[in-house]
């Protein structure tokens, strides 16, 4: 995806000159739309559109899935005229930005997968580490201490003082501390 | 006994000094939970519940009104710096509040922020005093009404559309289609929940609204290469005396816009506020402003929520009716403490009600005093390197979501529409929009089928009633009005092009479109 969007991307954005790559994202997003739009319609005419001379579960699913494939099809006809105007958050990410990202939706996933096992604590922890080091030139030491401390302080803020139960650790480490 | 002896015998109850620390608490332990992504006045009163258990009749609801109204503040401060609504009515403050933080005016903001909610509250407790009577209204609303509310509500789309008109209506489309899954607002029945029984209440709309707001735009930051400076600008804390100047109608007509939707039975908090801010901008001599840091998109919305959650209150007093979760939430307080709202509470309990009443009075001059010195404070985080308020905000916000239900689930969701939102943004789609009909969409459909249903298929049920006959033609009219005003915007503009040139000379370094410039673009 990226390669394509590269492959077709136009550098300068300066009037009269349409970036293909955002042509394409805009043509891409109605055709993505407009076939949500018909899934629901489909959708909509299984649960049934009228019962007994009144609206049944699918009428009003109807109406959002027809809105939802004309304007999803409008957006895909009419691309070109949309993306004379382009704005501020429709640049291309930047390789470096890219690679945050996706660091940052491993670490996400990993917070997940070890919250309940490892705990909040831990899973916290380990998820600011690796953020932290991704998006910021900061110390290992620095990020070690706004990770533990900022853990800690919503722990025992959300569980102990607002009565929020987080996940506690199934580790004996961390359980025989408490976390 | 008549409003006034009431209130000054209200007045005498809070103004000891017991009372006085219990709404400075209230207020201070509402602010700080309000400041959570995802914890607003609701959950913030959910939470904070138990706190007063052991406080008495007076003094819990009077520490329960001033957790609502300090966590309201709490959710526009998220709203403002983070761009992470606290809660569905702060969605419409993020438009601007955070584009002025970008431009170094967080401080004006919330100040500005501070006072519209100030002086929302205090007329809105004015008109609590004085037009009580008119909750009775409030029982006037059955479904064909609500439903000619919704479809006004629809009409405000328009004025959220940035550009494109086309993408706004996608936004709002998507909005109605979020609030699909779940149980079917009439039969029951599960409908797009995939067969998951997380679905069958629907996707949390504070989940939702942290995603598409909140985590869209940490994406939307931290996909290029960002400086390790601080994290936004820092510039005045006071607003100037144009911020005033320009605040104070918007302050004026959000107060009126929100104490009338605050009387509606199950009235959407956002709606209200985007209301507010779209007649700010239709009203503004600088509409381009809007959107990017107009101090107008800030004050009116404020301002239109704190009305509204005050006269929200009042068919609670006045008829035991709660209009939303806060106030089925201080119903729940009534009622632990052996109290009954409704018309006999001001009868049999007359010291209580008017010290609750007086109690609101004085607690918004507390979180005002609180509030415009904290904003010093608040501002300290703009202060921080962005990459570290990334991952903390990040974190924050996955405990947050985590929090709503204990649930991996909503952290899920969150994340979905964080991404959902970063990629419309790529594509100019405007996120507002959805906000707005993700709320309006399931009213619109139970009120519109049970109207049917009332009157057994009759559609002519839309205009049984004077009030929701008015109701319809004046939401079909604002949304006919919507619909063709961009194109009488482009005659308009259009017609300026081709009118005759005025007689003052044009320098000769200008020179002036002509048809054949037209067709070559």
């Amino acid at each position: 995806m990226t390669t394509l969007i590269k492959e077709h991307a136009v550098e300068q954005i300066s009037a009269g000159t349409i970036s293909k790559g955002y042509l394409l994202a805009n043509r891409i997003g109605g055709g993505v739309i407009a076939g949500i739009g018909l899934y629901i319609i489909q959708q909509a005419l299984s649960y049934g559109v009228l019962r007994d001379g009144l609206p049944a579960d699918g009428f009003y699913p109807l109406i959002v899935g027809s809105l939802l494939t004309l304007l999803g099809l409008s957006l895909l006809v009419s691309a070109k005229s949309e993306a004379q105007e382009r704005g501020e958050d429709s640049y291309v990410p930047e390789r470096s930005g890219m690679i945050k990202l996706a660091i940052s939706a491993v670490a996400i996933a990993g917070f997940l997968l070890l919250l309940q096992p490892v705990g909040y604590v831990g899973s916290m922890v380990l998820f600011l580490i690796v953020v932290l080091k991704a998006a910021s030139n900061l110390r290992i030491l620095t990020i070690l201490l706004i990770a533990v401390g900022f853990t800690l302080a919503t722990f025992y803020g959300f569980s102990k003082a607002l009565g929020v139960p987080l996940p506690l650790s199934h580790l004996i480490p961390l359980a025989a501390l408490g976390f | 006994m008549n409003p006034i002896d009431g209130l000054l015998t209200g007045f005498a109850t809070v103004l000891t000094p017991g009372n006085l620390l219990l709404a400075f608490l209230g207020c201070i332990l509402g602010m700080l939970v309000g400041i959570l992504p995802g914890f607003g006045p609701a959950a913030a009163s959910a939470i904070l519940l138990p706190v007063t258990f052991a406080l008495g009749p007076t003094g819990a609801i009077i520490v329960l009104a001033a957790i609502l109204y300090g966590a309201s503040y709490g959710g526009t401060v998220t709203a403002v710096l983070l761009n992470v609504p606290g809660e569905a009515s702060s969605v419409a403050t993020t438009l601007d509040g955070y584009q002025m933080a970008l431009k170094g005016r967080a401080g004006p903001a919330l100040s500005i922020a501070a006072m519209g909610s100030f002086v929302g509250c205090i007329v809105g407790l004015i008109g609590f005093v004085i037009a009580t009577p008119l909750s009775k209204f409030a029982l006037l609303f059955g479904p064909p009404e609500l439903f000619a509310v919704t479809i006004f509500g629809l009409s405000i789309v328009t004025g959220l559309a940035g550009k494109s008109l086309r993408k706004a209506l996608i936004s709002a489309a998507i909005g109605l289609m979020v609030a699909l899954p779940g149980l079917d607002p009439v039969s029951g029945a599960p409908r797009f929940t995939f067969q998951s029984p997380e679905l069958f209440d629907g996707l949390s709309f504070v989940a939702v609204v942290m995603g598409l707001f909140g985590i869209s735009e940490l994406l939307s930051t931290i996909d290029h290469n960002i400086k390790s400076g601080r994290a936004l600008p820092v510039g005045k804390i006071l607003p100037t005396a144009s911020d005033l100047k320009r605040s104070a109608g918007p302050i004026g007509r959000g107060t009126l816009i929100g104490f009338a939707m605050g009387l509606l039975p199950g009235s959407p908090g956002a709606a209200a506020s985007f209301l507010s801010y779209v007649t700010e901008k239709r009203l503004s001599k600088r509409p381009d402003e809007f959107g990017k840091g107009a101090v107008e998109g800030v004050a009116g919305p404020e301002t239109t929520n704190n009305s509204m959650a005050i006269s929200g209150m009042i068919p609670l007093f006045a008829l035991g009716l709660p209009t939303s979760a806060t106030t089925a939430i201080m119903l729940g307080a009534f009622t632990i403490n052996g109290l009954v709202p409704g018309p006999l509470l001001f009868d049999e309990h007359p010291e209580v009600a008017w010290a609750i009443i007086a109690s609101m009075f004085v607690g918004n001059v507390i979180l005002l005093f609180l509030n415009i010195p904290l904003v010093r404070v608040w501002v300290l985080f703009l202060r921080l390197p962005y990459p570290v308020l990334y991952g903390v905000v990040l974190g924050f916000m996955l405990l947050g979501a985590y929090s709503l239900e204990n649930s991996i689930f909503n952290v899920g969701v969150m994340l979905a529409f964080g991404v959902l939102g970063y990629l419309l943004r790529k594509i100019d789609v405007p996120l507002a929009p959805m906000a707005l009909t993700i709320v309006l969409g399931q009213l619109m459909e139970r009120s519109f089928r049970q109207s049917l249903a009332m009157s057994e298929g009759s559609p002519t049920v839309f205009f049984s009633t004077p009030l929701a006959t008015v109701l319809l033609i004046i939401a079909l009219l604002a949304l006919l009005y919507s619909g063709i005003r961009p194109a009488l915007a482009r005659r308009t503009r259009f017609a300026r092009i081709l009118a005759p040139k005025s007689e003052v000379p044009v320098p000769a370094n200008i020179s002036t479109p002509t048809s054949t410039d037209r067709n070559q673009k």
